[in-house]
């Protein structure tokens, strides 16, 4: 008992060290820390063309925040998706009436933003939604038990929440050709979550994006979708565009944006600096047609 | 519900809480509605399959400590063997029996319209019907008594930590512990939390993580790989199939021991072994001795000359081999495992050496030769097994993904081998606990962290649940 008590001691020690210091784990982590101030500065500004530029890394390579000439809060972390977004929207733009912020501008594709989308329960529970979010999983995508237990631990202890940095960064010092070799397994297992495949025609639901679209309107904050370029094209989701066609939230679609070529992306879905010049011209212009002056 | 699974642990706590508030034979009713529930997670319905074995087994059991007649006992361990062996039968080999059977027509020039049943595998079916098989000929040669009250046999039947993937517990071991009071002891949680952690180490960290090493070996064509990958890939499946089982086996024997009740060990150090019988007294105990028990020994054993010994072990493997399942891949590898007990019998040198030099050699001589069975075991066809065997004995270069997997192979499991030598030269399987208690503390952090850091991205089922 003496050695169990000692144990969990050691543990809640460095897990204490682990939230201390883990910013300087990558720059992803880094990026997650300083969310809330990022947003609590710009809703503080109160101008009345404050934009969220919310997205993962399709948005962060795709989208130059310093070029739209106007105040931007760009919140993009590494493999985020439609439950991170709700969540960070929520906690800090939603759950705090003073941060003035008149347009949220997510960045999307695939069915990224849709019900479908499979939570990470490890990211939502340690780093974007509170506990009291878990009363409610299905709320932030969560159907399992399973995921439900994830998520609990990971809010518990972020030596558990972000093992795989701390795994990538351990095994990346001892084993040769390791990251070439994660990188490959992790593309595999991700192609399963990427759908709806080129040219099919499937439906996915929206509830949530929908609802989420009200409570930011209840506030007096716009949503603009934008549907993101990638290599090889995908389908829009028709439900997403009844969403669209319904006023819920305003859809920007880049998916064939004139000007965009293969050469533009250094891999398969992410843009380079040419990519990145040209789709924020464009996005530029388009956010500046409806913008409240 | 797996044990690697957030959900095993919500429930287990429930039932340990729960399980140490109630008195004796409440246990034992709330421990049997566990176990139900435990199973009937995956598919309720094959609840009845449990349920019919357990009756019919019952049953059998009072006939037999009634009757005395020869002919009508007879009857009566028959009746169980069928039925056991049916349920087997039906569940594991029909559909694989069926196609063998419309191949060999075909050969002839038939063009046979069979229907193929779509069976689902019943989870633990192997591992149940062997333990309640077990009872009935025990009690049949009255070497255990019978049950005499149907709730103490149905728990044995359907204990959930060793139901799905084993140990396959003996009557005489199991049955006593159930049936005594058990009470709270402090020993039990140190005990138990070591082979909890100890077998979510091998299970997680070794097992899983190694997976996506071995299913790229044993997914890419063969003509593609080079010898260098093959060896890389078969070692990685060794470490992987002994993780995950023995794994299994460890979290069984530490969910139950917090409950009371000691599980006989499953493996012990099986890659130190010099010698096959060596290894069969080291990997998966609980089965070996029951095929020797059971099949090995009434065939003869070794006390009919040597070439029915021959005969007895090669066909005791070939059956151990068709248990794993209904492939002709475990065939070969059962055929593979009684060849080498075979050799070494008729070679004299089935006895391992006292040198310790040649010790070593024969140790190093016995995984090559496991590995190559393994072989056999993982792949997907007899065409696949032979061909990476071939490639085996072609030139070896170094691959950058060959170098990577001995990484990861070292990084994860040398930890356990070097534990697992000490464990050896003590031959003390829980040497861990007469160590100082600064060592003691060591070794549990560095499970405890490996446990909550190095999991691999994708959550994997236990190997054995299939058989």
């Amino acid at each position: 008992m003496l050695l169990a008590a000692a144990l969990f001691a050691t543990f809640v020690l460095l897990d204490l060290a682990l939230r201390a210091a883990d910013s300087r784990l990558s720059g992803n982590l880094a990026h997650i820390g300083e969310i809330p101030k990022l947003i609590e500065d710009l809703g503080a500004k109160g101008s009345p063309q404050a934009t969220l530029l919310l997205g993962n890394s399709l948005t962060n390579n795709g989208v130059d925040a310093a070029a739209l000439a106007q105040p931007v809060g760009k919140v993009t972390p590494d493999g985020s998706s439609f439950w991170d977004w709700k969540c960070i929207v929520e906690k800090q733009l939603i759950d705090h009436p003073e941060r003035k912020v008149s347009r949220v501008v997510l960045g999307t594709a695939w069915h990224l933003a849709s019900d479908e989308t499979r939570a990470d329960p490890s990211r939502l529970g340690a780093l974007f939604c509170s506990m009291g979010d878990i009363a409610h999983p299905a709320s932030v995508g969560i159907s399992s038990p399973g995921d439900i237990g994830e998520f609990i631990v990971a809010r518990g202890s972020h030596l558990y929440a972000l093992r795989d940095t701390l795994r990538n960064r351990a095994l990346d010092k001892f084993i040769p050709h390791y990251k070439r070799f994660a990188s490959e397994q992790n593309a595999a297992g991700r192609t399963d979550d990427k759908q709806p495949a080129e040219g099919t025609k499937h439906e996915v639901p929206y509830g949530n994006l929908a609802t989420l679209a009200r409570s930011l309107k209840a506030r007096g904050t716009s949503l603009v979708v934008v549907l993101m370029p990638v290599k090889q094209t995908y389908e829009a989701d028709p439900a997403l565009l009844a969403l669209a066609a319904r006023g819920d939230l305003r859809l920007i679609d880049y998916r064939h944006l004139p000007g965009i070529e293969p050469a533009h992306f250094i891999d398969e879905m992410h843009l380079g600096a040419d990519g990145r010049q040209v789709l924020t011209a464009q996005l530029a212009r388009d956010l500046l047609e409806n913008t409240p002056r | 519900m797996i044990f690697n699974s957030f959900i095993f642990w919500a429930f287990f706590a429930i039932v340990l809480v729960v399980y140490w508030r109630l008195p004796h034979r409440q246990q034992n009713w709330f421990l049997m509605l566990a176990s139900y529930v435990f199973y009937g997670y995956w598919d309720w319905r094959y609840l009845f399959l449990l349920w019919t074995s357990t009756i019919v087994d019952y049953l059998v059991g009072r006939g037999l400590d009634r009757v005395t007649d020869p002919k009508r006992r007879k009857l009566l361990i028959t009746v169980s063997i069928c039925a056991n062996l049916g349920f087997l039968g039906f569940f594991k080999y029909c559909g694989f029996f069926v196609t063998q059977f419309a191949d060999m027509l075909r050969s002839f020039g038939l063009e046979p319209s069979i229907p193929v049943l779509a069976i689902v595998l019943p989870v633990g079916i192997s591992f149940y019907t062997f333990q309640t098989m077990s009872y009935t000929i025990d009690v049949y040669r009255g070497k255990a008594p019978a049950a005499k009250r149907f709730e103490d046999f149905a728990l044995f039947v359907a204990y959930f930590p060793p139901l799905v993937a084993g140990p396959i517990e003996r009557y005489g071991h199991l049955a006593p512990q159930l049936v005594a009071p058990r009470s709270w002891k402090h020993e039990y949680f140190g005990e138990g939390l070591f082979h909890i952690l100890f077998g979510l180490f091998k299970k997680v960290i070794i097992a899983d993580n190694l997976a996506p090493i071995v299913n790229h070996v044993f997914s890419t064509p063969t003509s593609e790989l080079g010898a260098f990958d093959v060896a890389v890939g078969t070692v990685a499946f060794a470490l992987q199939i002994y993780g995950d089982f023995s794994g299994y086996s460890s979290i069984a024997q530490g969910v139950s021991k917090w409950m009371g009740v000691d599980l006989t060990y499953n493996f012990r150090m099986p890659y130190f072994s010099r010698t096959p019988s060596e290894f069969w007294q080291r990997w998966h105990i609980s089965l070996s001795q029951w095929l020797r028990d059971y099949l090995y020994i009434p065939l003869g054993g070794n006390r009919k000359g040597p070439a029915r010994t021959y005969i007895n072990l090669a066909l005791t493997m070939l059956l151990g081999g068709l248990w794993h399942g209904a492939a002709w891949t475990f065939v070969f590898w059962g055929a593979w495992q009684g060849l080498m007990l075979v050799a070494y019998r008729a070679a004299g040198v089935e006895t391992p050496s006292s040198s310790k030099v040649i010790s070593v050699f024969q140790a190093l001589l016995m995984f090559a030769l496991v590995c190559i069975g393994w072989i056999f075991f993982r792949a997907a066809s007899l065409d696949q097994a032979l061909g990476m065997i071939g490639t085996l004995f072609t030139g070896y270069h170094a691959t950058e993904f060959g170098l990577y997997a001995i990484g990861m192979m070292l990084f994860l499991a040398a930890p356990l081998l070097v534990y697992e030598w000490f464990v050896y030269r003590a031959n003390d399987m829980l040497v861990l606990f007469s160590r100082p208690a600064w060592q003691r503390y060591l070794v549990y952090l560095y499970l405890v962290l490996m446990i909550a850091v190095m999991p691999p991205l994708a959550q994997q089922v236990f190997i054995y649940f299939q058989f």
